[in-house]
């Protein structure tokens, strides 16, 4: 009699075993679509023992996963995101440089054309006045554009201000669940610490490892703690008193680390490349291009006098720096109220000789931009040019990256993802277990009422 | 390599949407006509064909001033033929007059045509142009190069002009042509036979006939300069436009799109994206649960 209860037992846990095998076909259909979700496993065990004590036993589901591949996908979304960053912000720094009215070197162009027509005509007023203006519209040119780079200078420092709030809040969810896991093992706590890990990756980079205690350590590149354990670091967005632009610390209690320049992956490294490199380097060259036509032109100007027979005046206004020059370029105030003071003339000479202007004019030929190695023309085409190729080349660098991350989500998905016909597959074969074992345990007790019965 | 039913939809949705990019990109190229628009399109060819319009515009702008020295050239030739007629005509009458026929009478009367014709000279030696500047005066243009006793208080500053990259031309003439360093004072020269005239002096009315004899050749020297100079204009703008055309070609070579092509392209990519959107519900009704 005390088999057949057993036998009881162990049709029970048989029974139980495959409604957990139901359960788990269930669950991972149900989660068929849920980001991140890795199929789940039933862990079925056969129990050790003469077959009136056997049967199975049930472990804790199992996740489908593989840690090397999760952290070839965290890299891989830290530079997808990085190039995702930057690559954007290049190529709307290269339409704000290009468009938004005639660019720079056609605006000089233009000045020239305007140039050409006083040689011709060297006394007509109408003909100074629209030469003026065009000079006008050259310095208007270089504010808008020195303006359009700060702006959008600034919209990355906004940006990269906004991520590194998120960086701080992303940490600490990934501390959180490195409690949750260390209290409860649960597959889906697992689940939402890898999709936590990959979302701090596309912030910051980093390097994210599960420590023999199995917690999740993230680390910066410079050895910057973000994550140990079940504590987090903030990541502090301050503005330089200098510059304005906000400087990134991570911050640990009392310990601060600067890693603005340090970082090598994700949207904040992407965004930091774009505001302190290329954008950076955008506004150096407007600046120096802006210093280079006002020395150049006044050099010339000055040598030269207008129709009063008055020399040494500047076209435009001098510019006290190199940083800030093309925000300032302006034309000299006297020269844009007077047509006159245009120096088109050699000195002494009378207002219908047109030296100055053809002066003025030679200036297209030389190479007066570049530390000497361009003209002014070639100089403003190669600002936009430099842009554009580097916008080239965050282009390909995208593709690239999201090659590579595609092709990793394609092995994640061939390894943890749902296959819908699999778990059906699994279903019927549970469901099929489920049935065997309710006749067994049907059986059993028949036998058992039989024998009652027959006491 | 185990395929699920989720990665065939979400691989065929990729597919969709690079069919759809590539389908908007020559679309966009076929219907701006450009297959360069941005420096990122292509870097290299954006930029020479950027180069190429600054050459074009700036040879636009030269080709202003040209237009502008042609007519001021005009003008000037105007001006030297009234000058010239008035020389020979009153060379001609120098001649009537220096004969032994004429009484002091008759020359009296020709020394008033004779002034009338210095009037004239003067009037065209002393042509301004569109804008107010005196076109024989050398750089001083604010002032009548010449006065009135036919006096020359102008410079001998001419003025050059761009006939081509790195290349210019003299487009002015200083009213020193028609003045002793260039030969006789010519306007004098008209008005001291006027005074010749009224004066019955005939040696004097004699020896104007030899001055408006070097007089004319002078003028008719000044003409041929300014048509000599007219002509390389006119030749500058002629190979100006040539420049333009040429540069016109060549940007339209690295940037314009080639219709045909980009048509071709369009087309395929179109069947790719219908293949891929029939693909899409093909696998729907695959990968639906079967009862």
């Amino acid at each position: 009699m005390s088999s057949l209860l057993s036998l009881l037992g162990l049709g029970a846990a048989g029974l139980s075993a495959q409604h957990a095998g139901v359960a788990v076909a269930s669950n991972n259909a149900a989660n068929v679509n849920s980001p991140g979700y890795s199929r789940q496993r039933l862990d079925l065990r056969a129990e050790i023992g003469p077959p009136t004590l056997g049967g199975v036993r049930t472990g804790r589901p199992e996740r489908w996963h593989d840690e090397l591949l999760s952290r070839r996908e965290r890299e891989s979304d830290a530079g997808r995101a990085q190039a995702q960053a930057f690559a954007p912000a290049m190529l709307d720094l290269e339409a704000r440089l290009d468009g938004g009215g005639p660019p720079l070197d056609r605006r000089l162009a233009t000045l020239w054309a305007g140039l050409e027509r006083v040689a011709a005509m060297p006394s007509d007023s109408l003909v100074r006045a629209a030469a003026i203006a065009a000079a006008a519209d050259l310095a208007a040119g270089f504010r808008e554009r020195a303006e359009a780079v700060a702006a959008a200078r600034a919209e990355a420092d906004t940006r990269i201000r906004d991520q590194a709030t998120a960086v701080t809040t992303a940490a600490a969810e990934l501390a959180e669940l490195n409690r949750q896991h260390a209290i409860s093992p649960d597959p889906v706590i697992a689940d939402r610490r890898d999709q936590a890990g990959r979302k701090l990756a596309e912030l910051v980079g980093g390097t994210g490892r599960i420590d023999s205690d199995g917690h999740v350590h993230w680390t910066l590149p410079d050895g910057a703690v973000l994550v140990d354990g079940t504590r987090s670091a903030r990541l502090e967005a301050t503005p330089d008193p200098v510059t304005g632009w906000h400087q990134l610390t991570v911050v640990d209690g009392s310990s601060r680390r600067d890693v603005t320049t340090s970082l090598t992956g994700g949207s904040l490294a992407g965004e930091l490349a774009f505001r302190d490199g290329d954008g950076a380097a955008a506004a150096g060259a407007l600046d120096q291009l802006a210093v280079d036509v006002a020395t150049a032109w006044n050099n010339v100007h000055r040598a030269h006098a207008g129709t009063d027979g008055v020399s040494g005046r500047d076209l435009f206004v001098p510019p006290t720096a190199t940083a800030g020059a093309a925000a300032n370029f302006a034309v000299d105030p006297g020269v844009a109220a007077d047509p006159t003071r245009l120096a088109t003339a050699t000195p002494g000479a009378g207002p219908g000789d047109n030296a100055g202007a053809l002066a003025m004019l030679g200036l297209r030929d030389q190479r007066v931009a570049g530390g000497g190695t361009q003209t002014l023309g070639d100089a403003a085409i190669d600002i936009v040019g430099r842009v554009g190729r580097r916008g080239a080349e965050a282009k390909a660098e995208v593709d690239r990256t999201t090659l590579i991350s595609d092709h990793l989500g394609d092995l994640r998905a061939a390894l943890s993802g749902v296959d819908i016909d699999e778990e059906l597959s699994n279903l019927a074969q549970f469901q099929h277990g489920a049935e065997a074992m309710t006749r067994f345990i049907a059986t059993v007790d028949g036998l058992l009422s039989d024998l009652l019965q027959r006491l | 390599m185990r395929i699920t039913g989720h990665h065939m939809m979400a691989t065929h949705a990729k597919n969709v949407a690079a069919a759809q990019e590539d389908v908007a990109r020559l679309a966009d190229q076929i219907s701006s006509g450009r297959a360069v628009r941005r420096a990122s399109d292509d870097p290299v060819a954006w930029a020479q064909a950027r180069r190429d319009e600054l050459r074009a515009t700036l040879s636009r702008g030269r080709g202003d001033g040209l237009a502008l020295a042609n007519d001021q050239l005009a003008e000037t030739e105007r001006a030297l033929t009234t000058i010239g007629n008035a020389v020979a005509e009153g060379r001609a009458l120098a001649i009537q007059a220096a004969n032994d026929s004429y009484g002091p009478i008759q020359r009296a009367m020709l020394a008033t045509h004779v002034n009338g014709l210095f009037e004239l000279a003067l009037s065209a030696a002393n042509t301004q142009d569109a804008s107010g500047a005196y076109l024989l005066a050398g750089s001083l243009s604010a002032t009548a190069p010449f006065d009135a006793t036919g006096a020359y208080v102008g410079d001998a500053s001419v003025r050059d002009v761009e006939t081509s990259e790195g290349a210019r031309g003299a487009a002015s003439l200083a009213g020193t042509s028609l003045t002793a360093a260039s030969g006789i004072d010519v306007l004098p020269a008209l008005r001291a036979l006027a005074t010749a005239l009224a004066a019955n002096d005939r040696p004097n009315i004699s020896l104007a006939i030899a001055a408006l004899t070097d007089g004319n050749e002078q003028v008719s020297a000044a003409r041929a300069e300014i048509g000599a100079m007219a002509s390389v204009v006119r030749e500058a703008d002629l190979g100006r436009g040539a420049l333009e055309d040429r540069l016109a070609a060549r940007i339209s070579d690295m940037v314009d799109v080639d219709v045909v092509a980009a048509a071709t392209e369009l087309a395929q990519g179109s069947h790719v994206l219908e293949a891929a959107q029939l693909v899409g519900a093909k696998l729907t009704a695959l990968l639906s649960p079967r009862r």
